[in-house]
């Protein structure tokens, strides 16, 4: 099994050798060396909402550079995420996959692997591209902790490339990218008001029917507030990415294998 | 097709046990989330803020009501249960307070906190839920403290006033004050309002004692002054408790200090 989903996840790799996929490496160079001296991520009473939903005072700072390249990534995610299954339905290429010995759920993993490992190698480009960056311009290295810190933003990418592909199991290309994008707006939207409710007293009756809706969707802010490494909010926030990349992938899995391919 | 049904299993089980963990770990990290929001303090005055007008006021009611809601549930004296239920009703409508007046009315007869429910009452018309009479309004204020009586004597009157009730039967409302020593200086008021009705029902000698004892009033202090001076005097009286305790305490030591001293000697 673990051969075939290889096999699957270095097809979907070779595109970095495309020359789009250079100039998009280059680029992530470029948005590390400019996004260095960005400073750290600050919040104060009068951004409100955002206040109350990211907390920033415990642990190692939160850059507000990588916080750019970690959007640029998810950029990358939404559109090669969302284009790569339909992609391969549309030019039949997944029927040459699937006719060999290779079960959709090998090859949609795979592709997920792949798809990560892509938006990952952005994410480190740009990231090391950063830190040098700082080096050279003030001579300073960033201590461990707040490049650990900086690294743990890089577990948003999991869910949400695992949330992209399942949207394109459903949808072509074109609509994939932008129900993928409505919908992480609507889960930013909802997650910040969920948090909110949470926040008002207990009577409200806004607050069940909101936390409902508020659990089919991922929440992205607790990627952003700040802790101590070790602990339970550590280990929550790894079970978080994770279960939820489970869960995406289950219904993306479940729909290719319902799905007509032809 | 046992092994179908043992992959089936698996899969079952690996499900509940990733949603298992979903929420789980949501639930840790909103917990997280709230706690840190809690400790930075969020001003949720100033997002209501942002909302439009019309939509503002409704969230704000919204958010008083549950707030009520809350208190009501932890409230623990009947005190205390009175007074948010009170608040509550006035937030939801005019009607509900009317009827959560006669409810406490029926309920809580006999308890302080009752007295905005009996006022509001007070020679209410035949078409209103209930009706006190002024009997039974000067029977409960019998039951009241002296600050919680004043307020009850000033909000009668004024509810008198407003049903537009005749100067004579206002009058008759206020007679049993000639009758009681007046306790702080806010009496006046009513005292002098007490001769001005005397004097249009032309009645000297009520209008006589009214005065007499608004004079009084003049002499004695506000209540809030009494409050003051009292907590004043608890404050004095505790400091110097514990002045007392501290030199107790450091007698005790030297007593102990000296005992020490002359057992060391001995030893030499």
């Amino acid at each position: 099994m673990m051969v075939k989903i290889f096999a699957i996840f270095e097809l979907t790799v070779k595109k970095v050798k495309e020359p789009a996929f250079s100039i998009l490496f280059v680029i992530a160079a470029l948005v590390g060396y400019f996004v260095s001296e960005m400073g750290e991520l600050t919040l104060g009473k009068n951004d409100d909402v955002l206040f109350g939903l990211i907390s920033l005072e415990q642990g190692a700072p939160l850059l507000m550079g990588f916080v750019v390249i970690l959007l640029m990534t998810l950029i990358v995610a939404t559109f090669s995420g969302a284009t790569d299954i339909p992609k391969d339905i549309d030019s039949r290429m997944i029927m040459l996959v699937l006719g060999k010995p290779v079960k959709r759920i090998e090859y949609l993993l795979g592709k997920y692997l792949g798809v990560v490992s892509i938006c990952l190698t952005f994410f480190l480009v740009a990231g090391i591209a950063a830190f040098v960056a700082h080096l050279i311009k003030t001579g300073e290295v960033f201590s461990f902790a707040v490049v650990i810190r900086q690294l743990i933003l890089a577990l948003v990418i999991f869910p949400f490339v695992a949330m992209t592909m399942m949207i394109s199991a459903y949808l072509s290309d074109i609509s994939a990218m932008i129900v993928a994008i409505v919908y992480v707006i609507f889960s930013v939207a909802i997650s910040a008001f969920s948090i909110f409710v949470d926040m008002l007293p207990k009577s409200l009756e806004i607050v069940s029917v909101v936390h409902t809706i508020a659990y089919l969707l991922p929440n992205y802010f607790y990627f952003f507030s700040s802790f101590n490494y070790s602990g339970i909010v550590m280990i929550s926030l790894i079970l978080y990415a994770f279960s939820m990349t489970v869960i995406f992938l289950s219904i993306a899995a479940f729909r290719l294998n319902h799905r007509d391919m032809l | 097709m046992d092994r179908q049904k043992q992959n089936t299993k698996v899969i079952l089980l690996i499900g509940i046990a990733v949603i298992f963990c979903y929420f789980f770990s949501e639930a840790v990290l909103r917990q997280f989330v709230l706690y840190r929001a809690g400790s930075q303090s969020i001003n949720l005055s100033s997002i209501l803020g942002k909302l439009p007008p019309g939509l503002r006021d409704e969230v704000t009611r919204r958010i008083t009501i549950a707030e009520l809601k809350d208190d009501l549930k932890a409230a623990k004296t009947t005190g205390e249960k009175i007074r948010i239920s009170i608040n509550l009703a006035m937030t939801i409508s005019p009607e509900e307070l009317q009827k959560r007046y006669a409810e406490i009315i029926d309920e809580y007869p006999k308890q302080p906190e009752s007295q905005p429910a009996y006022t509001n009452f007070l020679m209410a018309p035949k078409t209103a839920l209930k009706s006190i009479s002024v009997e039974r309004y000067q029977g409960f204020m019998k039951i009241l403290n002296k600050e919680q009586k004043f307020w009850a004597w000033s909000s009668g009157l004024y509810k008198l006033k407003t049903l537009k009730i005749s100067n004579k039967e206002q009058m008759e409302f206020l007679l049993p004050l000639l009758n009681i020593k007046p306790q702080g200086r806010e009496y006046q008021q009513i005292y002098m309002e007490l001769s001005e009705l005397a004097f249009e029902e032309k009645n000297q000698d009520v209008e006589l004692k009214a005065k007499k004892l608004s004079d009084i009033c003049e002499k004695i202090p506000y209540f809030d002054e009494v409050l003051e001076k009292r907590a004043k005097a608890i404050a004095i009286a505790k400091a110097r408790k514990l002045a007392k305790a501290k030199k107790l305490a450091a007698a005790k030591a030297a007593k102990l200090a000296k005992e020490k001293n002359k057992s060391t000697k001995r030893d030499k």
